[in-house]
């Protein structure tokens, strides 16, 4: 028999062997020897399940978890069939297998044959995939004491149910104020609104990423303020963004102007202000506090006043303020200053005397009362206009 | 009568195999910084892949190659050191697969594959030395005894070991699963 230079009678007498070695160990010892190593030892001597209380007290009952390749059953069902207390947690969205999705593929995150001592959990499995809980470990690396977070320091139970009161346990200790505070703000159910990322951190969150920028005054403004009673993420975004919605109580205005303090308010203070008088044409309801003239004049600020400012005005005198020869005479010089704008007195004028005005006036029988009322027939101040029961074209003062 | 000595200097295909298993070594450490990659991960399953299929080519490359019938291509002693050099490389790779766990079947298979490399490194560079080819005809028969007792069976039943180990673990851990 001509075989290859190696493959040599000699060679396959020791293949021949080896396979025979082989095959007499499997029926001695079962498949054993295929095991890439031991099996766990972790034990809860309160459980048994399938008749073990751990795996490596299977042995080398390799059938125990790996089903007959005709079986057509997956090793996830072989696991499920001892784990009882899995399968209950399976149907309970609380626990941590009832959270997880594809929570029957059993392999995808858990392993076996790493030795009695070996992890039954796929490394980085929980730390890197802790977000399919609804919880990312991105801001629960590291404890406040710089060690690396270990599961139990959140979940307590074997069950890996999360008690939502350790948050607030743990963050006290070491930040006793911020907790007591952030707890009567926001409430303390804190996965409403954290989910882990940490993004709401001082200097991680930019209200320039919504809508509503915090320009001016707002800046130093504290979340709550704004976002009153939220109790959830999403209340956030529900915040109106209507001034009156927080200044309403700030309104010197008392709503008259409406909603829209930005027609003439700025984000960086109340005052200055600029005001559209379009907005409103009756005056006295701001600026009636600010009549000089005591209601006098009426309430039609603007026949003699600009929106500018209340000087310098325009007055239309009926009466003509340039009357005499000195040209435009002084409020003061007929009206009396205290005294109501409508009461004048012509005796200012160093014209008229009351001596000869009297005179004058006696050869027309007019005195007393009608004889201080000399608007009523001098209109224009003019001498001789006339009036009642006076002469049109008289020659008299 | 001893073995024909003729004094060669350090064979080059060492040379090779240290700057191969040192650029190896680095890697590996590179990727152990984090645990040692285990046997079925995808580091493990990889660096056995490779090592396996190397062995395979110094098994039967050489072997074709040195079959009497044969005169080419490539001078012999060239066949003789790429053997040298996957032979030893590649049972190094799978030395890292094994993650140094060594029990079962696995581990049956590494002292066998161990001892196929010693015998062949013994083979080659002491009994042989100074051959181009263990066969040489200036070579004495005791050596090639020594050959054929050792490290040709030996190299045969890994063959047969490893196929049975792969059988295994694709059975148990990719249809029983």
């Amino acid at each position: 028999m001509t075989l290859p230079t190696n493959i040599t009678r000699g060679g396959l007498g020791a293949a021949g062997l080896a396979v025979v070695g082989v095959l007499l160990a499997w029926l001695v010892w079962g498949g054993a020897m295929f095991s890439p190593g031991g099996l766990s030892a972790k034990s809860d001597s309160t459980k048994v399940l399938g008749g073990v209380t751990s795996h490596a007290a299977l042995g080398g009952r390799c059938t125990a978890c790996h089903a007959a390749a005709t079986g057509g059953r997956p090793m996830s069902d072989r696991c499920l069939a001892c784990h009882t207390d899995t399968q209950v947690d399976l149907r309970d969205s609380t626990t941590l297998h009832g959270a997880i999705d594809n929570a029957r593929a059993c392999l995808a995150c858990h392993t076996e044959h790493g030795g009695p001592a070996g992890s039954l959990v796929k490394a980085g499995v929980g730390a890197g995939d802790h977000a399919r809980f609804g919880f990312a470990l991105d801001a629960h690396r590291r404890t406040d004491g710089g060690a690396a977070f270990r599961c139990a320091d959140c979940h307590s139970s074997g069950t890996y149910r999360f008690d939502r009161a350790r948050c607030e346990a743990c963050h006290r200790d070491y930040q006793p104020k911020f907790v007591v505070a952030h707890v009567r703000e926001w409430g303390s159910d804190c996965m409403a609104c954290h989910d882990g990322i940490d993004r709401f951190s001082r200097g991680r969150f930019s209200h320039d990423t919504v809508a509503f920028r915090l320009l001016g005054a707002h800046q130093p403004a504290t979340c709550v303020a704004c976002h009153v009673d939220v109790r959830a993420l999403a209340g956030f975004g529900t915040a109106s963004s209507e001034c009156v919605s927080c200044h309403g109580k700030d309104d010197d205005h008392k709503g008259r102007f409406g909603a829209n303090c930005g027609s003439c308010h700025t984000v960086t203070a109340w005052t200055p202000a600029t005001f559209d008088h379009k907005v409103s044409t009756d005056c006295v309801s701001c600026h009636r506090k600010d009549d000089e003239h005591r209601g006098e004049f009426g309430t039609d600020c603007a026949a003699c006043h600009g929106v500018t400012a209340w000087k310098p005005a325009t007055l239309e005198h009926a009466f003509p303020l340039d009357h005499g020869e000195g040209g435009r005479v002084a409020c003061k010089v007929c009206h009396q200053p205290g005294r109501p704008y409508r009461e004048y007195t012509c005796y200012g004028c160093h014209e008229h005397t009351v001596s000869r005005i009297q005179r004058k006036h006696q050869e027309e029988g007019i005195s007393g009362a009608r004889l201080d009322d000399c608007v009523r027939c001098h209109a224009t101040g003019r001498e001789h206009e006339g009036g009642e029961g006076g002469g049109g074209d008289g020659d008299g003062d | 009568m001893p073995p024909t000595t003729i004094t060669r200097g350090w064979p080059t295909e060492l040379t090779w195999v240290g700057l191969t298993v040192a650029i190896a070594t680095v890697l590996y450490l590179v990727v152990a910084r984090e645990g040692l990659p285990a046997a079925s991960g995808l580091v493990g399953h990889g660096i056995g892949i490779v090592g396996f299929l190397l062995m395979l080519v110094a098994e039967f490359a050489y072997t074709w190659r040195k079959r009497p019938e044969r005169s080419g291509p490539g001078p012999l002693r060239l066949w003789m050191q790429g053997h040298v050099y996957v032979g030893i490389v590649g049972p190094y790779f799978v030395l890292l697969h094994t993650a140094f766990e060594f029990r079962g079947l696995a581990g049956v298979l590494t002292l066998v594959m161990l001892v196929v490399v010693v015998s062949g490194i013994l083979g080659r560079f002491v009994y042989t030395a100074g051959a181009a080819e263990p066969e040489d005809a200036a070579v004495a028969r005791r050596p090639l005894a020594f050959w054929y007792l050792l490290h040709v069976p030996l190299s045969v039943a890994m063959f047969a070991l490893a196929a049975m180990h792969v059988a295994g673990a694709l059975y148990y851990a990719r249809l029983l699963r």
